[in-house]
């Protein structure tokens, strides 16, 4: 593989002018790293404060205690869900990538799969006791003057819209999970380790 | 944790010989300017913040090969989330014969269309060609990529017949 090879003739007259950087540019690069990092988590936690004041609201506003208790759950479960978040689906560790490229690849693909994967047990399973206990409860509260299969009915319909919802999200990451993982065993195929 | 004095020494070696890889890889990885210096800067950052750690169980080449290789596609991630501003899909249209290549304009122009190609490459394809192109052994590919011998042989077997096709039609 070392035969001489005109277009490797071609790519080493790409010389130009030598770009290299002083200590003092490289460490200020390394503050501006570690604030670019801290404005990221910070975004990161917005969602979450986001649907705490809504849903704080509405636990304030809404003087019933079954609704209550489920927008309290459902802040719980933001908060969880936040900094799973910030553990499971960071991308960035702020690790120098000295690994060789398969491994640094593959690394990251199995890390984007296992939270995939595992997206209903971080993701979606922390909002159900929330979402269960305060679809109900706004769902009898509002339905106090009508029979009683009414509610059920309207608690069956809200609770089952909820569910197809979180059955989407979670057989959409799973499809996605699938193709990670085809991806790994194509990778496996041709490594050295593998 | 700031590197060390060694690491700092290291560092000016490091890029001193390897500089002009470094640019290559930028040029063949990212066309817009301004992005392209950034992911320039990136490089010599990840290789000066990774050097504190450097055991000498790899060589240096290797080394800086594998952080900047990796520094790139990372780049390249990052970059696809971004919406699409459009690459001249003619320019590869317009070139000349890689085999044609007399003087400074058409070997530059030549250059320009290489770089156009391999970043129209996906990931494992775009670092092999460069490494290829950097006149690495193919067991020293092997130690950057972690690719097989035998699969990075016909992996640039397939590139330069796919190079050399692309560059036929375009150039009718």
């Amino acid at each position: 593989m070392t035969d001489q090879d005109p277009l490797r003739d071609l790519w080493a007259t790409d010389q130009g002018d030598k770009f290299t950087m002083s200590i003092a540019e490289l460490s200020a690069r390394s503050d501006r790293f570690r604030s670019k990092i801290k404005r990221r988590n910070l975004t990161e936690y917005l969602a979450a404060v986001l649907v705490i004041g809504i849903f704080g609201w509405l636990a304030y506003s809404i003087p019933v205690l079954s609704v209550r208790i489920g927008a309290g759950l459902i802040i719980l479960a933001a908060i969880y869900i936040s900094w799973q978040l910030n553990k499971v689906a960071s991308v960035d560790t702020g690790e120098a990538p000295v690994d060789n490229l398969a491994n640094m690849h593959r690394r990251e693909l199995v890390r984007q799969r296992d939270a995939l994967r595992s997206v209903w047990r971080w993701y979606l399973l922390p909002f159900v006791p929330g979402i269960v206990v305060f679809t109900l409860g706004t769902t009898i509260e509002a339905g106090a003057s009508v029979p009683l299969w009414a509610v059920i009915v309207t608690s069956i319909v809200s609770l089952g819209f909820s569910g197809a919802i979180f059955f989407g999200v979670w057989a959409m990451n799973a499809y996605a999970a699938r193709k990670l993982d085809e991806q790994i065993k194509e990778l496996d195929s041709v490594t050295v380790e593998g | 944790m700031k590197p060390s004095q060694t690491a700092n020494t290291l560092y000016y070696e490091a890029a001193d010989q390897f500089a002009h890889a470094m640019q290559r890889l930028a040029r063949a990885t990212e066309a817009n300017a301004e992005r392209r210096l950034d992911l320039l800067q990136d490089m010599h950052f990840q290789l000066w913040k990774s050097l504190s750690a450097f055991d000498g169980r790899c060589s240096l080449k290797t080394w800086v090969y594998r952080v900047i290789h990796n520094v790139a596609a990372s780049h390249v991630d990052r970059e696809r989330r971004r919406p699409f501003e459009g690459v001249d899909a003619s320019e590869l249209e317009q070139v000349p014969s890689l085999l044609d290549l007399s003087g400074l304009i058409e070997r530059d122009d030549a250059l320009t269309k290489l770089h156009t190609w391999i970043r129209k490459l996906n990931s494992t394809d775009r670092q092999i060609m460069t490494l290829y192109l950097e006149d690495l052994s193919a067991a020293e590919m092997s130690e950057v990529t972690g690719f097989k011998p035998g699969a990075i042989a016909t992996r640039i077997s397939r590139l330069k017949s796919k190079l050399a096709q692309d560059f036929k039609e375009a150039s009718r």
